[in-house]
């Protein structure tokens, strides 16, 4: 690649990001109707993208698992599999139509039947964990344990009606127990959300959209 | 003679139980309540008795913006409240707009409007185009998202069928996020989009019919805007709703398996640490 072109590649992804970015922050924090506007319009065009990226990733797939079949890689039976999937459900959306009755139901009685037992077989599993786990070894286990028993329970008529404020117990449990660790895991990914968008800002983060010259480390070509 | 003793004493020992064996009896809890339905009855909790209220005082006419994202599959477990709410909106007159953030959220509104039987070819009052449309997948995440609350036509321009918005009836009422009165969210996975974006960009208040997974992990969001959010739980919050509208549906059977794998889940959890104990005492 020349220079200039890597020269215009490096910093032409740095503007847009820039731009979008400032745009999105500029909209959110203050008023100001031009740059809502554009904040508007970039939204439109994302969703377009998202529209397009569609058609690029089934390409890329078809590709893909086209060259694996012909060389006859590893996999290359799933692979076929997928694409004769990907085939008849693409054409049969396309001739009936995604919310048409036959296209409805066969994906209620293929995909969705299907995944739904996958999903099932869960509780399975889950209750033999149970009886394996669950076992008050330490105070540690015993916490663990008796905090799960209360939201079955209080999940449960039964638990209810024997013990009429597990309810209660339950809900207090979930306010004042799970939810401060759920807060801190939306927080504390929050904060990394806004370090990661700084430094992309910044031109720190080397890796996003490979937004560096060759030659400086951090991306590759 | 040592060996001995302790041989005798290794076959006293409480056996541990076989996986297969706690298979096949969680198998026949599931199986019971399918062939003989309990009729177990719920308990009601104020944040579902206020979601049923919340639209009991809507004005008919009034639009409802439903859809959301996550995978069909997943989502069986919100579909009893999301059926409950469908036939409360068609009964108190509202007017529904879906839209798919997820692929599979066109096939699961289908799957709920017709287990809701609220639709004409059903029996019921709703006709196409006029009480309900249904939009078709729309990618590209949160800016998708901002893009339709801010302008409906401009981001999306035919329903699922293909036909322009301008043809159908209900959209000619629908601009922005002024136009809906909820955001009645299907999927529990959208929960932070829609605090962030739906609540507090456009002000528009969500009601999440949530797996009851997504219950704990979203909570937060309900003390972040209070007054704006509610969330019903799982399969209970399902049946709950189903108890204010009169009728024994998905979620009261799924309750009555619950009911049943609950006191399962006591049985495994005494006779797993009876077997612990047990063994250790001996061993002591």
């Amino acid at each position: 690649m020349s220079a200039t072109l890597e020269y215009i590649r490096t910093n032409l992804t740095r503007a847009l990001i820039a731009v979008c970015v400032l745009t999105v922050l500029i909209s959110y924090f203050f008023i100001a109707p031009p740059v809502t506007a554009a904040f508007t319009e970039l939204s439109k065009w994302n969703t377009n993208i998202g529209t397009f990226a569609l058609f690029t990733g089934l390409i890329v797939i078809v590709i893909r698992f086209a060259r694996t079949i012909i060389n006859r890689q590893e996999d290359w039976v799933f692979c076929l599999y997928t694409l004769i999937l990907i085939g008849t459900w693409t054409t049969f959306g396309i001739y009936y139509g995604v919310f048409s009755d036959t296209y409805i139901k066969a994906y209620y009685s293929t995909k969705i039947a299907l995944h739904a037992a996958s999903i099932g077989l869960l509780i399975f599993f889950n209750l033999s964990a149970i009886y394996r786990v669950f076992r008050i070894k330490n105070y540690r286990t015993a916490i663990f344990s008796i905090a799960a028993s209360i939201l079955v329970a209080a999940n449960s008529p039964w638990g209810q009606n024997l013990f009429p404020g597990i309810n209660t117990l339950g809900a207090w449990v979930m306010d004042n127990l799970q939810m401060p660790g759920s807060r801190t895991i939306v927080v504390v990914a929050a904060i990394g959300g806004i370090a990661l968008s700084i430094r992309i800002l910044l031109g720190l983060e080397k890796g996003a959209l490979r937004a560096v010259r060759s030659g400086r480390g951090g991306g590759e070509d | 003679m040592v060996e001995k003793t302790q041989e005798t004493k290794k076959s006293f020992q409480l056996p541990e139980l076989r996986s297969e064996y706690i298979w096949a009896v969680t198998f026949i809890v599931f199986l019971i309540p399918t062939m003989i339905p309990l009729g177990t009855q719920v308990e009601m909790t104020p944040m579902t008795q206020e979601i049923y209220n919340n639209i009991q005082a809507l004005k008919p006419g009034s639009i409802v913006l439903t859809g959301g994202a996550g995978v069909f599959s997943f989502m069986l477990e919100n579909s009893p409240a999301f059926i409950a709410f469908l036939k409360q909106a068609a009964r108190q007159h509202l007017r529904v707009v879906q839209l798919p953030l997820g692929i599979e959220n066109v096939p699961f509104f289908k799957y709920c409007l017709e287990a809701a039987g609220v639709d004409e070819s059903a029996g019921g009052p709703w006709k196409y185009g006029r009480d309900y449309v249904v939009l078709p997948y729309l990618p590209g995440g949160d800016p998708s998202r901002v893009s339709f609350l801010t302008d409906v036509k401009r981001t999306v321009n035919t329903d699922v069928y293909g036909t322009p918005l301008s043809q159908i009836q209900l959209m000619n009422d629908v601009k922005d996020a002024k136009s809906f009165a909820y955001w009645a969210d299907a999927s529990g996975t959208d929960i932070p989009s829609l605090a962030r974006i739906s609540v507090g960009m456009f002000n528009l208040p969500v009601i999440g019919f949530v797996h009851a997974y997504y219950y704990g992990v979203w909570s937060p969001y309900l003390t972040m805007y209070p007054g704006k959010m509610w969330f019903t739980n799982g399969i209970i919050g399902g049946a709950q709703y189903e108890s204010l509208m009169n009728y024994s549906g998905l979620g009261h059977s799924g309750i009555d398996a619950y009911q049943l794998t609950s006191i399962y889940y006591f049985v495994l959890f005494a006779l797993g640490n009876i077997t612990m104990y047990a063994r250790k005492e001996w061993k002591e």
